[in-house]
């Protein structure tokens, strides 16, 4: 903006912009002195041998990298700064002398306009005096009176310089306004040139990368250019909205690892206009890099496209305060979030978002974006599609809270009741309808980090926060992520590693719940189970438990051991805890019988059995499933069975009367039996897995206490696999009979 | 511990020169640059603008990169104390002199 007056002296101080130009220079100077000193140093430092020089020498350099980069930055300043101070001094020049020009001409015009109105007013006397007669020639006439022509030459010439003078000043002032508009331009570049080097960011990623003045001038500019496409690439005619858009999209890549354009890039524009320039295809049509948005993946264009975005953020990071960097992680977020699931949103913007949040980001970054997730589940309320639309970027978000351990902790397992329940509800116990595009990983993964934060935590009100969660999630999981199709078993291993801690409630649980009159309803309330220790009768100390349901925590079992590598996570925990506690028990001195080692074999038992019984129970499930399913066809011959239950000698009777369909068959508890054998005979090995490997270390530590080997096989004789004589009602039988629903089967049938 | 062999003169040069030029470079404030940024001096309200933004850059870098030289000229200085002090210096202490110096320069 001009601040000149019209014909006034340009406003602006060459010599001061000089002087400008020769402090920058000087400054550039000092960084070179500097740089001469840290090479210096690093040469000095060279020759000696130490990790500790090493790692000045690397710093040396470093800093000398830096000093260079940001002395290329105020050299580029000085001349910027010279060259326009030349052209300032050229204008005022040129406009002083204009200006004296003008006076000067002014002052000829004033000069002659009195001349020009004298030499008018003599004229004017004469013609008075002696009008010509008609017919006789004017001048003639004139010339007859004195003094006549002489007045009228003066008034001619009065009049030629009047004039020249007028046109000297207009002349003068065209060249006042060319030097003003020269100057204007000068400082227009001037000013672009400067803003390129200007920028606080980029000049400080741009010293930390070592990259020059004239590499960051081009970085900044690109970056304007593309942040000032993005309204236009959002409208317009398809043919140029589509060339646009492309145009941007290469302008992204091409600059994916240029720190001084995305400094520039993200101070500039937001997240809101690139989604509505910016198509990552969503993941359901990227095939095999699904779950994969954020890293690289070869040649892919999306993949590209991702990388970039997700580089260009991080590499942004660098630069910004961790307020700065929560707040765009909240705009990430929060500007898709307001249209997901609509048919308005723009094509691909919740994978464009998770793009943008790879969880190599800062944690104030994922913070940012999880308050803003929050509020978008406060917002939808678990109901509308939307979910599904956002999949991708609560996959993001997830995978970026797991990144950050301490993050995941305070996001997900909040120490109060109400806010425990819902972050449950909301990672947890809600799902997209097909799944998520990942297979459920990120939420398992952060689901188990937070967990393991709080259980290992050293600090008891940190393992209740943990528990606290465990306890909300047991209900929430069979319903939301462990319901989800398409669940990876990578996920179901997270999510039963999460409950590794919790195995010594898982038999207490099932007993407590088992021995009562209605085990469902009597469930108890989610929380923390204050009165739980790890093995009665002792003083050994346990991790903070949660109050567990049986029957949810059942259903989260079988969810996750559904394949043989899922299932392994569970066998593989209740490995760990069977040794862990044979470890704490050996080293309790023998006194007869089991002696302190009994409730150890007890706690066991107890727990492993409800462990292995839940991941029996889809074997008794599908077969209840298959007899509904024979029952239903019963009913639907009108044989009159209905869908209750029936027994062997029903199903004979229906059988016979039904001799002349096509169901004559069935058998209905035919599949239910087979499945019971099924899961006993597998009690039975798993049982004398456990009890085998406690019997086995129990007898040798007694054995090296002093007691005969015979007696102490006799007092382990209950454990004793090979002793089945010996072997009466048992813990693991009873967890184990209930979490399979065996007992169920032998009791009604 | 592995007892280091190192030119304790060396060091201490090595320290006060980059303290030196810390202190040089603390010293370049650009308050000339400053003033050029004025309205009177550019005569343009978007020069001015552009030239303001910069000072602020280069006070940003230059106070990071003094800092980041004068915690190094001080770690060097102070491990050639160290040497000079205690005839069994250890690897440790100089890598705890030189890291503190790094991450003070990080900061």
């Amino acid at each position: 903006m001009t601040l000149d007056v019209e014909s006034a002296r340009l406003t602006g101080s060459p010599a001061a912009l000089g002087d400008a130009a020769d402090d920058a220079a000087r400054a550039a100077a000092r960084l070179a002195d500097a740089r001469t000193q840290l090479l210096r140093v690093r040469a000095a430092l060279d020759g000696q041998r130490s990790a500790a020089v090493d790692r000045a020498c690397e710093r040396a350099t470093t800093l000398a990298d830096a000093a260079r980069a940001s002395g290329g930055v105020l050299d580029a300043t000085a001349a910027i700064l010279r060259r326009h101070a030349g052209t300032l001094a050229d204008a005022c020049a040129t406009a002083d002398r204009a200006i004296a020009d003008r006076v000067a001409a002014l002052a000829r015009e004033r000069r002659w306009q009195a001349e020009a109105d004298e030499a008018r007013r003599s004229t004017w006397n004469i013609t008075v005096l002696g009008t010509p007669t008609p017919g006789t020639a004017h001048v003639g006439a004139l010339a007859a009176v004195p003094g006549a022509e002489h007045a009228h030459w003066r008034l001619a010439a009065a009049e030629a310089e009047l004039a020249a003078a007028r046109a000297d000043v207009v002349a003068a002032e065209a060249r006042w306004r060319a030097a003003r508009d020269a100057k204007a331009a000068g400082s227009r570049l001037a000013a672009a040139a400067l803003a390129s080097l200007a920028d606080v960011r980029a000049v400080r990623v741009a010293s930390a990368a070592g990259v020059g003045a004239g590499g960051l001038q081009a970085s900044g500019a690109a970056a304007r250019q593309v942040a000032a496409l993005l309204p236009r690439a959002a409208a317009g005619d398809d043919a140029s909205r589509h060339a646009l858009r492309e145009d941007v999209r290469r302008a992204l890549v091409a600059h994916a690892d240029d720190p001084a354009f995305w400094a520039v890039f993200w101070d500039t524009a937001t997240p809101a206009q690139l989604y509505a320039v910016v198509v990552v295809r969503p993941a359901s049509q990227l095939g095999p890099v699904v779950g994969e948005i954020g890293r690289a993946s070869g040649g892919d264009v999306d993949g590209e496209l991702a990388r970039a975005l997700g580089t260009g953020l991080r590499l942004w990071t660098e630069t910004a305060t961790p307020a700065e960097q929560h707040e765009l992680g909240r705009r990430v977020v929060a500007d898709v979030a307001e249209t997901a699931g609509s048919p308005l949103a723009p094509l691909g913007g919740p994978e464009a978002a998770a793009a943008l949040l790879p969880a190599s980001l800062p944690a104030s970054v994922h913070a940012g974006a999880a308050d803003a997730l929050d509020a978008w589940w406060d917002a939808h309320a678990f109901g509308d599609r939307s979910i599904t639309a956002m999949a991708p970027l609560v996959v993001a978000v997830a995978g970026g809270l797991a990144a950050h351990r301490t993050l995941a902790f305070d996001r997900l397992a909040p120490a109060d009741e109400g806010p425990a329940s819902r972050s449950a509800a909301c990672w947890l116990g809600t799902a997209p309808r097909d799944g998520y595009p990942d297979g459920g990983r990120a939420v398992a993964r952060v689901f188990r980090t937070a967990v393991d934060v709080g259980s290992t935590s050293a600090d008891p009100a940190d393992q209740a926060r943990a528990a606290l969660l465990v306890s909300h999630a047991t209900r929430r999981l069979p319903v939301g992520l462990l319901a989800s199709p398409g669940l990876a078993d990578d996920a179901a291993r997270d999510v039963a590693l999460a409950y590794e801690p919790y195995l010594p409630s898982m038999g207490d649980a099932t007993v407590t719940q088992g021995d009562t009159a209605d085990p469902r309803a009597s469930a108890p309330a989610p929380g923390v189970d204050e009165d739980a220790v790890l093995v009665r009768d002792t003083d050994v100390p346990v991790t903070v438990q949660p109050e567990l349901d049986a029957f949810a925590l059942r259903d989260v079992i079988e969810a996750t051991s559904r394949t043989p590598a899922a299932a392994d996570a569970w066998l593989g925990a209740a490995d760990r805890y069977t040794d862990s506690m044979i470890d704490l028990a050996v080293d309790r001195a023998p006194d007869g019988r089991t002696g302190a080692r009994g409730p150890f074999v007890d706690e066991v038992l107890s727990d492993v059995g409800a462990v292995a019984g839940s991941i029996q129970a889809p074997t008794i499930t599908e077969a209840r499933h298959q007899v509904q399913t024979r029952e239903a066809l019963l009913s639907l011959t009108g044989m009159g069975v209905g869908m209750t239950k029936i027994t062997g000698s029903a199903v004979e009777s229906v059988a016979t009367m039904a001799g002349s369909t096509s169901l004559s068959f069935v058998s209905t508890d035919g599949p239910l039996t087979a499945a019971t054998t099924q899961v006993r005979a597998t009690q039975d090995e798993l049982y004398a897995q456990y009890a085998s490997r406690m019997h086995d270390a129990f007898v040798a530590a007694d054995v090296a206490h002093g007691v005969p080997e015979d007696e102490a096989r006799a007092r382990y004789g209950s454990i004793d696999p090979s002793d089945t004589g010996n072997r009466s009602e048992n813990d693991f039988e009873e967890t184990y009979d209930f979490m399979s629903q065996a007992d169920d089967q032998e009791g009604g049938a | 511990m592995t007892q280091l062999d190192l030119d304790t003169t060396t060091l201490a040069a090595a320290g006060a020169d980059l303290r030196g030029g810390a202190g040089a470079l603390a010293d370049a404030r650009g308050s000339g640059l400053a003033a050029g940024a004025t309205l009177a001096v550019t005569g343009d309200a978007a020069l001015s603008v552009a030239l303001d933004d910069l000072v602020a850059a280069w006070h940003a870098t230059q106070e990071s990169l003094a800092g980041s030289l004068g915690a190094l000229g001080s770690g060097l200085a102070q491990a050639a104390e160290v040497f000079d002090g205690a005839e069994h210096a250890t690897t440790r202490d100089v890598v705890a002199l030189l890291g503190r110096a790094g991450a003070e320069g990080d900061a």
